[in-house]
């Protein structure tokens, strides 16, 4: 029985990746990794620490790149084009695949600033369109009603939860096709929580999201797919270890290590 | 903490297995009431339904409250979703048996006597469906699913056994009976046969979810009947020390069932543990 049991098909997957391996200099940190990332799905990728899963997911929008001596072979595709190709410019492919982090991470200016700040970058500079863009951003991040009377406020004026928030529609206002999540949601209160699933439940249809996270009734509560990784021997490589459907990776996985992490055996 | 919720969860198995073992040392005593007309074996069979009633609401419970705190996940959400499932099926067993334990007492009182032929009928169903429920009880200590998919020949005895008294009741001369009351006391007597078909049928349910247990998939009876061994043998998925218990240790719970009805593979693991006892 394959451990891609009920995994997403390549012609409905936003991303895929093949015989993926990446190395921080010398050490082998991924090694055959072999996924496709269904297109306007939720995925979660879990697994101990150090198990290779936030740079998988950094090596998705080429954040990697910028750090010093990293490598990798096989194939990452974006909608089906090699997002490691000769001539891909990484700050395009980092507006079409966004990303979210552990802390949130508001610029030191105004929540009008801060969202308004993408769209800039990208020339638009007409004030009625930027006022568009960030009601409709803030709108689509669940913090506008939240906001709308205090837009000149400091952004890191916001609690945690609400300055998380106010990162996503940041990442929302440059339209990105893909948000990549690395534990949005480790360093905010639990009604916060609450707020990021329901805003990633919200933008599923219409967006991929891959959601790196240590909680596993998060992973199963929010997420369509969930991916295992695992480095068994400290010092190899971690890889892929199983993939599929949530409700049938944490109903009836198919490997033992899975079913020994989940249940809470180990890691 | 994962030590303690192990150690929940093989209790709660072991509470479903002693409890199964109940249901059915407690049919034995409703039947032979209703085959001997001892009305006090029929009342104290009575009395232990609920008590087993009891036993059941409380493992319910349990269950209900490892899945509230521990939230549970592959082996061990699938082993608590089958203790619940195979709790609640064992009260309409116990039911059953409370019914027939009812139908004895009824029928000492009752100036009315159901005829020998029918009485004898019963008995024989009786062994029959002890047997189904030895097998299936044989199953879920053994994790056999081979033996699962053997229950339905088991059961279909049980069901011919019944159909046959059917007949047998139907060619009785009943309209020759005057006393209404009679009339309803001899007429009460098919449910009795009626009682211990469907105990047997729902005994093979609580074997059948066994597939659910060790392999994820929900099977019907249906897709049962056209299930090869190898097949289902190989849809096995990895399972934790509350599914994959060491046989022996289950035994311990269902010690007390009379060994020429569970499966010889539980009659040796009993034996053994009695020696060594």
């Amino acid at each position: 029985m394959s451990v891609y049991q009920n995994a997403p098909a390549p012609e409905v997957s936003a991303i895929t990746a093949a015989n993926f391996d990446f190395w921080y200099g010398d050490f082998h940190a991924l090694t055959d990794v072999n996924l496709n990332i269904a297109k306007n799905k939720i995925t979660a990728f879990i697994g101990p620490s150090g198990c290779g899963k936030s740079t998988f997911l950094r090596c998705m929008n080429r954040m990697n790149d910028l750090i010093e001596g990293t490598r990798c072979e096989g194939v990452m595709t974006l909608d089906g084009a090699d997002i490691y190709a000769e001539g891909v410019d990484p700050v395009d492919l980092r507006r079409r695949v966004g990303m979210i982090f552990q802390q949130p991470n508001p610029f030191p200016k105004s929540i009008y600033e801060n969202v308004a700040f993408g769209p800039r970058l990208q020339g638009v500079t007409s004030k009625s369109d930027l006022d568009d863009i960030v009601e409709e951003s803030l709108k689509r991040a669940n913090l506008w009603k939240e906001v709308s009377n205090q837009l000149s406020k400091d952004g890191l004026a916001l609690s945690g939860g609400q300055q998380q928030r106010l990162c996503i529609a940041r990442v929302l206002a440059v339209q990105p096709d893909v948000l990549l999540m690395d534990e949005p949601c480790s360093a905010i209160d639990p009604t916060s929580v609450q707020k990021v699933e329901d805003l990633m439940a919200e933008l599923a249809p219409e967006m991929t999201i891959i959601i790196v996270t240590h909680n596993m009734q998060q992973a199963a509560r929010i997420s369509d797919c969930t991916a295992f990784f695992l480095q068994e021997v400290a010092g190899e490589p971690a890889t892929l270890i199983e993939y599929g459907q949530t409700d049938a990776l944490f109903t009836s996985p198919i490997d033992k290590r899975t079913e020994d992490y989940i249940t809470g055996r180990f890691g | 903490m994962r030590k303690l919720f192990s150690r929940q969860l093989v209790e709660a198995r072991h509470e479903m297995l002693s409890i199964f073992e109940a249901v059915d040392l407690t049919l034995h005593d409703a039947v032979r009431a209703y085959v001997t007309d001892d009305r006090d074996l029929a009342k104290k069979a009575k009395e232990k339904t609920f008590q087993i009633d009891a036993r059941c609401a409380n493992l319910e419970a349990v269950c209900y409250n490892l899945i509230a705190t521990q939230s549970p996940v592959a082996s061990d959400f699938r082993l608590l979703q089958t203790i619940i499932y195979i709790d609640f099926n064992l009260q309409r067993m116990c039911d059953k048996v409370r019914r027939i334990a009812r139908a004895a007492n009824r029928k000492v009182k009752s100036d009315f006597e159901v005829p020998a032929v029918l009485v004898d009928l019963i008995e024989t169903e009786a062994e029959s469906v002890y047997r189904v429920m030895g097998a299936s009880v044989t199953a879920l200590v053994n994790n056999d699913l081979s033996l699962v998919l053997s229950l339905s020949d088991e059961d279909e005895v049980v069901h011919d056994l019944y159909q046959k008294f059917f007949r047998t009741f139907n060619r009785t001369e009943a309209v020759e009976l005057d006393d209404d009351a009679a009339m309803d006391d001899f007429r009460r007597t098919i449910m009795v046969s009626r009682y211990l078909d469907r105990i047997a049928n729902i005994s093979m349910e609580c074997a059948y979810r066994l597939v659910f247990l060790l392999t994820g998939q929900r099977w019907t009876a249906a897709d049962l009947a056209e299930a090869d061994e190898g097949e289902l043998e190989g849809m096995r998925v990895p399972s934790g020390e509350g599914v994959i218990l060491d046989p022996a240790t289950d035994a311990h719970y269902v010690s007390s069932l009379p060994l020429d009805e569970v499966g010889s593979e539980l009659k040796r693991l009993i034996e053994e543990g009695r020696e060594e006892a």
